[in-house]
């Protein structure tokens, strides 16, 4: 049997017995009735009251008995139905739970859309690596090949392709560190120079200052010593002092010795974050 | 003395007849009390758990809502 026929017989069964009690009541009318007329018509009036009494006993039994069924239907009907309401309420709220999680799942799921279309972190050009890393290399050696201590030269490093200056300094300093060529001595490395050498100096060099060139300059020139600053300026007699590049440098000696330029961090911050963007005049300077 | 004896015979029975109506009558009334104690339990059962169904249908009604208004949203 499945569970809507018990519940189906269990209702069918209080009716039942709530019927069989509805019925009780004319009974025991036309029994008090029949009692009365037998009393006053017998008579052995004492024999028809015993009768009465004897039926009234059983009668009252009967009503009681039914009633307990009823009251016992009754009650298993109840706890019947509130065993299903309890489970459609647990029902009910798998549904709420549910729900809700179908929507903190569908609202995830938006603000997860949405953050996919957020714009994606930018990069300062100074720590992005330019697609020409061996270009410029080729234009370092080729500065490289230009700086002989007899004749110095110092060359901008050329364009590229896009038409804008490259970030010189880190790569640069990359292909001054992966290739060592006889000719030429490391930056960071100390170097004389003669007061006869001449060096010429593009305008180009103004997106990012050299820091090979500074120390050419700076070796062929006076350099003004600015210890407290990372800054120099160099004399030029013609036209005054210029800022050139920044790196810190030792006395002012005959011997124009450049020192050796500090440590190389120093210098790639330095190159990297230039803070004069001012445009050389190519000139010929030659420092007796 | 025949009279006296019939009249405390009737006596007598007469009392009986009153004991037993009286034992009955007190039965019936504690019949009674039973069916009221029992009518007014039984209504309080039956007003919680119409109280539980309303609370579920009002339950219902608002996921009924919930569902119809998803469904309106994936729609469009």
């Amino acid at each position: 049997m499945t569970f809507d026929e018990v519940s189906l017989e269990r209702s069918k069964g209080f009716v039942q017995a709530l019927q069989e009690l509805k019925n009780l009541r004319p009974q025991l009318y036309s029994a008090a009735e029949y009692c009365e007329k037998s009393y006053l018509r017998s008579e052995q009036k004492q024999m028809v009251v015993d009768n009465l009494k004897e039926y009234g006993v059983r009668a009252l039994v009967n009503v009681v008995d039914h009633l307990g069924t009823v009251a016992y239907k009754l009650t298993d009907l109840y706890e019947q139905q509130s065993s299903d309401i309890a489970t459609v309420e647990q029902k009910i709220s798998c549904l709420c739970q549910q729900i809700l999680a179908c929507q903190a799942f569908t609202g995830e799921e938006c603000l997860r859309q949405h953050q996919l279309f957020t714009a994606t972190t930018r990069h300062r050009k100074h720590y992005t690596l330019p697609k020409f890393v061996g270009t410029s290399v080729e234009s370092s050696s080729k500065l490289k090949n230009h700086f002989i201590p007899s004749h110095v030269e110092a060359k901008p490093l050329p364009h590229t392709s896009e038409g804008t200056a490259a970030p010189k300094t880190l790569s640069w300093h990359l292909a001054s560190g992966s290739n060592s060529s006889p000719n030429r001595d490391p930056p960071h490395a100390a170097f004389r120079v003669d007061g006869s050498k001449a060096f010429e100096m593009t305008d180009e060099e103004t997106a990012a200052p050299l820091p090979l060139s500074s120390y050419l300059q700076a070796a062929k020139r006076r350099p003004t010593i600015n210890v407290a600053s990372r800054t120099f300026a160099v004399k030029d007699p013609l036209e005054g002092a210029k800022t050139v590049s920044g790196f810190e440098s030792s006395d002012d000696s005959g011997q124009r010795e450049i020192c050796q330029p500090p440590a190389r961090n120093k210098s790639i911050l330095s190159a990297l974050f230039p803070r004069n963007k001012t445009t050389f005049k190519p000139k010929r300077l030659v420092v007796s | 003395m025949t009279n006296a004896v019939n009249v405390g015979i009737a006596v007598q029975a007469d009392w009986e007849n009153r004991e037993f109506i009286a034992n009955i009558s007190l039965n019936i009334r504690r019949l009674f009390d039973f069916l009221l104690q029992f009518e007014a339990t039984t209504k309080s059962k039956l007003a919680s758990l119409n109280e539980k169904l309303d609370v579920l249908e009002h339950r219902l009604e608002v996921l009924e809502v919930q569902v119809s208004s998803v469904n309106t949203a994936m729609l469009y």
